[in-house]
């Protein structure tokens, strides 16, 4: 079980106001947010935009990446490009052999991309990527990217 | 003497008296403070800012 996790505890009640949801009690969250199956784990902007949701049980050790992940695309949507450059890279220098550390490269080199339209930055997030998870569908994303 | 033995008293009884003050204190830390309504959370994320995790589940 992931919740008993203290690491997990410290996390979400450091970072997040965590709302838990019955789907057999409230319907109306249900269909505000599109929801058909359980565990799927969202996170909103203190508005209760959503950014990022995923599904499924998760042990702590992918699942906090995922959280982590989800704060930095939430900023790079906000186009809060700091912020999610500083987020991803924790993410990636942290937990690099986690699932989820192939997109979070990914997004990192645009998010770096974005804070001054350095070219330079995009492709070598890029090609980092292509190097250190060169089996994932992420590399193959960028695959036309020159050595 | 006297004094003495109810000094000691008083310092047992203060012992006692805390243990299941800290015991609490350290149940409020070992779960997530989950919030019951949408409302109040967005009450609570609106001020600092903070973002929301949401967990739609299915009891077991």
């Amino acid at each position: 079980m992931t919740y008993p996790d203290a690491t997990v505890i410290n996390y979400i009640n450091s970072n997040f106001v965590p709302l838990q949801i019955n789907v057999q009690s409230s319907s109306d969250l249900v269909g505000k947010y599109r929801v058909f199956w359980t565990p799927t784990i969202l996170i909103l902007d203190s508005n209760g935009t959503e950014y990022y949701r995923f599904n499924g049980f998760l042990p702590p050790d992918e699942f906090i990446p995922q959280l982590e992940f989800g704060l930095g695309k939430m900023f790079l949507e906000k186009q809060n490009y700091k912020a999610a450059s500083i987020q991803l890279k924790s993410v990636v220098d942290k937990y690099p052999m986690c699932d989820i550390a192939p997109e979070t490269q990914y997004w990192l080199g645009v998010s770096e991309y974005k804070i001054a339209h350095n070219v330079d930055a995009l492709l070598n997030a890029w090609r980092k990527l292509r190097k250190d998870y060169p089996n994932s569908i992420w590399a193959k994303k960028v695959s036309y990217v020159k050595e | 003497m006297s004094r003495r033995v109810l000094s000691f008293l008083v310092v047992l009884a203060a012992i006692f008296l805390a243990k299941p003050v800290i015991a609490d204190s350290k149940d409020t830390l070992s779960a997530i403070s989950w919030e019951k309504t949408f409302e109040d959370t967005i009450t609570k994320a609106k001020a600092p800012g903070k973002p929301i995790l949401l967990d739609f589940f299915i009891p077991t």
